[in-house]
């Protein structure tokens, strides 16, 4: 055989290959073929220096060989240095092998578009929920947390000795804040406010110190008034933008007024120094513009738009140390490490030992006396931070608050929302990984290490979760300003894109990703090759049942879904029996006109101006309009032994009554203008039930008209000529209170007769209405504003927080629902197409369309009534408790219950529906050829 | 032919300075040890390419692979790190040969036996 070098080359590389693998050694690719280069060269010289070819090849390739046994220390030390794993296998490192772990992602979104794309809407709408509400919740969080001073900042609330129950009063008077500042020395400072009936302002553009010009006076009704002690702004933080806080509210008649006034009253000019006047034209005082702020933040629990000196205040100079005086509310500030507790302790005796003195005058008793009645006298310190949402039980307070409750209603929602987000992600990941078996079965043969199975599982949930999470972010930027109309609330896109909400949303989401990824991840990477492999797909069920953790997470949706839905039906039941309810009189078609008694004398002549409206049947005049009865004093009978019984009084015109439609049970109303009129009174059922009649004046005729009544508000007597049926003259989370209606010409203290109440025609156009009527207003008032409610809209407003509340939880409650729902008709939707051919044997073995449905959907039904079986229970614990906040309540039937339950089914089987039938629908020779 | 021990130990220095002239491949620094030692010292190529996959990963020289002279050959070339641990190994090379070289001097004029017990008496 003749020699061919290249055979034999061939030969050697082979050779050599195997020789140096027995060194234990790793070659990397190019060692052979420079070994090679190098045998050519050694046999070219050869042959050049007259060696025939076959030769020149032994004794090269005898050369090289030779030298590996003396160089085998060389290789064994290369060996060892060389990495165990090679480079292209060691990619157990997340990072590394991300590239491909992306694309295996991207090529399993493309093969089931639809179910990645409801897993991550799911999800991002679950995150979007959640992004929103902790907004929320941490805007309510940030209450009055500005000043600079809120964590040592307590406001001083009171027992309410007044009434015939105890509560609290968030107001003190004048002399408690001095008193306790000399007696507590941790006190710093203090500041006392008081919030005076809304101000008339009158505007002259007069510059600063010139006389006040004559030219056309402009008029501002102002509700947003404070007054408060000079040390207003060493308690609370706010920003001055002209004059400076220290002397700002010292001098009688000075004025702070915020930005948004200073630009109403001045539009863009200076206002420091400035006048205005306050209060009906003809009797005003002068006050001065001694400083501007901004905008009180809307996170304060008190806000305001002027700030006067508290020195200016009248009935304040008169009697600056009154202790029962109690419209005052007071803030303390504590100095710096001062114990809470320690002031506490020192509180009730600096408020007996003082207080003893002047509650013997007022109550003709003694602190140890009151306290023996069970109505002691006590104060407490409210930490400023804990007003918003944890004092909503202390009474005549300034600012609105909130409550605490709502805080864990929507906290509890959001847990809920993303709950269900994360189970359908979960559910739907584990589903999918059925068509993944094959995957894991392929990589695991392939030499796929567990790690990297579970890294690729894992990295794939977190990815899904954090394109949710963009998603969610975007959706909750569009959501906010909607969800501010439905909350009354200003959260804003600033707070969303803040640093640490994007940190701690995207650790979030990454823990989302983390937990749902983890079951589909330790699931599918524990198949064993041979298993994924050979039995192919083996996730989800053989027969028609879901497997087991599926079947509870499932169920475990159902039963938040059913909970939400049964909630937010029992909420809007009670909302709407509270503002439907028949509270006695005729709520509706009932203009409230304002500010009537600055009229003066002309009051009478705008009245009949109205009154001969054509889309007007009638017009009262009155002191307080429901809910807004505001006159309380003590009545008492003869015969009763000096008891009284705490009382609420209206003082009306004699149309009133008929006017607003009361129930009048016994006698008759002030039916004519007759000046006996003044010593008439009409009671209503619960005073007549509650004052103190002898049981004698109680048996007689006609009882109790004919009877009298003294009234500690006024001189003497009055007699009872009407009875009106009990009408809810507050909100219906009280009882209803006796009432005394007096005549406006009665004489007693009543305040100004300030409202118009004027009944529109029911079929007429409201709108034009009140045109007219404001056009006669501004012939008789000129620029005195024109103030209007409805007296409808009035009383639901007494329950905003509750409708507002109740709204925002329908919204999430759909949300919940809608992502519920998306859950399971993918997972349905998949279960179905697994069944594909189980359907189509049915079929063919003669199964008709129907029975297919109702096998397909029995599983979920049977599902969703033990899910109510567990949520009604809870839901009905939840509610009951709800509703102990209402005097006045619906009754908790099974009904609401029911129709949860039916309303739960009604989704679902929608959700089901149109997949099982059309699933039962296939012609089977498809469905069995599709497997 | 030189020992074993003394062949591995002076291998680096002999590439690095070998390569140190210039770029040059595994062939072509056999033949040029063949040359410097007259064909005395036998290396390898079993020997040699060890040494220089040794000091690549040690990053003292770079290859490429070039076909510019007809064959596919890999070319070696010192990187400034090779050039500083040349440097390093001449010096050890020049103290051992620089000591060796006295010795021996000094056995030839026979001074090394009265150098020895000066030290030991005067120290």
């Amino acid at each position: 055989m003749p020699f061919d070098l290249e055979t034999a080359v061939a030969d050697w590389r082979r050779h050599i290959t195997r020789r140096l693998d027995a060194h234990r050694s790793t070659l990397e690719p190019g060692d052979i073929d420079e070994l090679e280069c190098h045998l050519r060269d050694a046999v070219d010289e050869l042959i050049a220096n007259g060696h025939a070819p076959d030769k020149a090849f032994r004794i090269a390739a005898q050369r090289i060989a030779h030298g590996f046994d003396e160089a085998a220390d060389e290789y064994r030390f290369r060996s060892v240095h060389v990495d165990p794993v090679s480079r292209w296998r060691s990619a157990a490192w997340v990072p590394t092998m991300l590239p491909g772990t992306v694309k295996v992602m991207l090529r399993n979104f493309k093969r089931q578009p639809g179910f990645s794309v409801i897993n991550v809407v799911g999800l991002a709408l679950g995150i979007a929920c959640c992004l929103i509400i902790s907004l929320y919740i941490v805007d309510e969080f940030s209450f009055d947390t500005f000043h600079e001073k809120s964590d040592r900042i307590y406001r001083v609330d009171q027992t309410n000795v007044w009434a015939d129950f105890v509560g609290r009063f968030s107001s003190t008077g004048p002399g408690v804040a001095p008193t306790l500042a000399s007696r507590i020395p941790e006190i710093e400072t203090y500041v006392r406010v008081n919030n005076p009936p809304d101000w008339l302002v009158t505007v002259v553009d007069d510059a600063p110190g010139e006389a006040p010009a004559t030219a056309d006076p402009r008029f501002f009704e102002e509700p947003r008034v404070l007054m408060a002690d000079s040390t207003f702004f060493d308690v609370f933080t706010f920003e001055f933008v002209e004059g400076t806080p220290a002397s700002a509210l010292v001098a009688p008649y000075s004025l702070v007024i915020t930005e948004s006034t200073r630009e109403k009253y001045f539009g863009d000019k200076r206002a420091l120094g400035r006048m205005v006047r306050v209060g009906n034209p003809g009797a005003e005082e002068r006050y001065q513009i001694t400083g501007v702020i901004a905008d009180v933040p809307r996170n304060a629990h008190f806000r305001f738009d002027l700030l006067a000196s508290l020195s200016s205040h009248a009935g304040m100079r008169q009697r600056p140390d009154a202790w029962v005086w109690t419209v005052f509310v007071t803030y303390v500030v504590l100095e710096e490490g001062a114990s809470i507790n320690a002031v506490r302790a020192k509180l009730d005796d600096a408020v007996a030992d003082e207080a003893n003195a002047r509650l013997f005058s007022a109550f003709g008793t003694d602190a140890a006396g009151l306290a023996a009645s069970g109505k002691a006298w006590r104060m407490f310190f409210t930490p400023l931070t804990d007003i918003h949402l944890r004092a909503n039980d202390a009474g005549n307070r300034i600012g609105v608050v909130s409550d605490i409750l709502y805080i864990y209603v929507f906290a509890t929602v959001a847990v809920l929302i993303i709950v269900l987000a994360s189970i359908n992600f979960m559910n739907l990941s584990s589903a999918r990984s059925v068509h993944r078996s094959k995957e894991v079965g392929i990589r695991k043969a392939l030499g796929s290490r567990r790690s990297a199975l579970i890294g690729q599982f894992l990295v794939e949930a977190i990815a899904f979760s954090l394109v949710a999470l963009v998603l969610a972010l975007t959706v909750a930027s569009f959501a906010l300003e909607p969800f501010n109309e439905l909350s009354g609330k200003h959260l804003t896109l600033g707070a969303l894109w803040r640093p640490q909400t994007l940190i701690a949303t995207t650790l979030f989401a990454i823990a989302v990703g983390f937990v749902s990824g983890l079951y589909p991840a330790l699931y599918l990477s524990s198949f064993s090759p041979i298993d994924a492999l050979r039995r192919g797909p083996r996730v989800g069920a053989r027969r028609l049942s879901l497997p087991g953790l599926r079947t509870v997470l499932v169920g475990f949706q159902f039963v938040i879904s059913i909970l939400l839905i049964a909630c937010s039906l029992v909420i809007q039941k009670q909302l709407h029996y509270v503002q439907t309810k028949n509270l006695g009189f005729d709520r509706e078609n009932v203009l409230v006109v304002g500010n009537v008694e600055k009229l003066g004398e002309q009051t009478d002549a705008f009245r009949e101006r109205l009154a001969g409206m054509p889309g007007v049947i009638g017009v009262a005049r009155s002191n307080a309009v429901p809910p807004r009865v505001w006159y309380e004093d003590f009545a008492t009978v003869d015969g009763a032994g000096g008891a009284e019984i705490a009382m609420n009084s209206m003082a009306v015109d004699d149309r009133f009554i008929r006017t607003l439609g009361f129930d009048l049970i016994a006698g008759r109303a002030f039916d004519e203008a007759t000046a006996a009129n003044e010593r008439y009174v009409v009671l209503n059922e619960s005073a007549v039930r509650q004052l103190p009649w002898p049981d004698a004046v109680r048996q007689a005729d006609n009882f109790p008209l004919g009877q009298s009544v003294a009234w500690a508000g006024g001189d003497g007597w009055w007699e009872i000529v009407g009875v009106v049926r009990d009408f809810n003259i507050g909100s219906l989370r009280q009882e209803i209170q006796p009432l005394a209606i007096f005549h406006e010409s009665a004489a007693i203290w009543q305040g100004p007769n300030r409202f118009f109440a004027v009944r529109l025609r029911g079929d007429g156009d409201a709108a034009t209405v009140i045109r007219s009527i404001q056009r006669e207003w501004q012939t008789f008032a000129g620029a005195l504003p024109f103030e209007y409610t409805f007296l409808e809209a009035d009383l639901a407003d007494q329950y905003e927080a509750e409708i507002r509340v109740g709204t925002v939880v329908n919204v999430f409650t759909a949300f919940a629902i809608f992502i519920a729902l998306l859950g399971l008709f993918a997972l349905v939707s998949f279960s179905i197409e697994r069944k594909t051919r189980e359907i189509g044997v049915r079929k063919v073995l003669g199964a008709s369309a129907s029975s297919i449905v109702l096998l397909l959907s029995r599983e979920m039904t049977r599902l969703i009534l033990v899910a109510v079986v567990v949520a009604l229970p809870a839901a009905w614990f939840l509610m009951d408790n709800w509703l102990q906040d209402f005097r006045y309540r619906i009754d908790l039937g099974p009904g609401v219950f029911i129709l949860a339950g039916l309303i739960t089914l009604v989704l679902a089987w929608t959700a089901l529906g149109y997949q099982t039938v059309k699933a039962s629908l296939q012609n089977p020779v498809l469905s069995l050829r599709s497997e | 032919m030189l020992p074993r021990e003394l062949k591995a130990a002076s291998a680096k220095p002999l590439i690095l300075s070998i390569l140190a002239r210039g770029e040059g491949y595994g062939y072509q620094i056999l033949q040029d040890i063949g040359e410097l030692s007259g064909g005395a010292w036998s290396w390898s190529e079993a020997m040699l390419y060890p040494v220089l996959h040794r000091l690549k990963s040690e990053g003292l020289v770079q290859s490429r692979w070039s076909a510019e002279s007809g064959r596919r050959r890999k070319y070696y070339r010192l990187t400034d790190k090779g050039r500083e641990a040349l440097q390093i190994e001449r010096s050890h090379w020049l103290n051992v040969h620089g000591a060796l070289e006295q010795l021996w001097k000094q056995l030839d004029t026979g001074t090394g036996e009265v150098a020895v017990t000066k030290s030991a008496t005067g120290g």
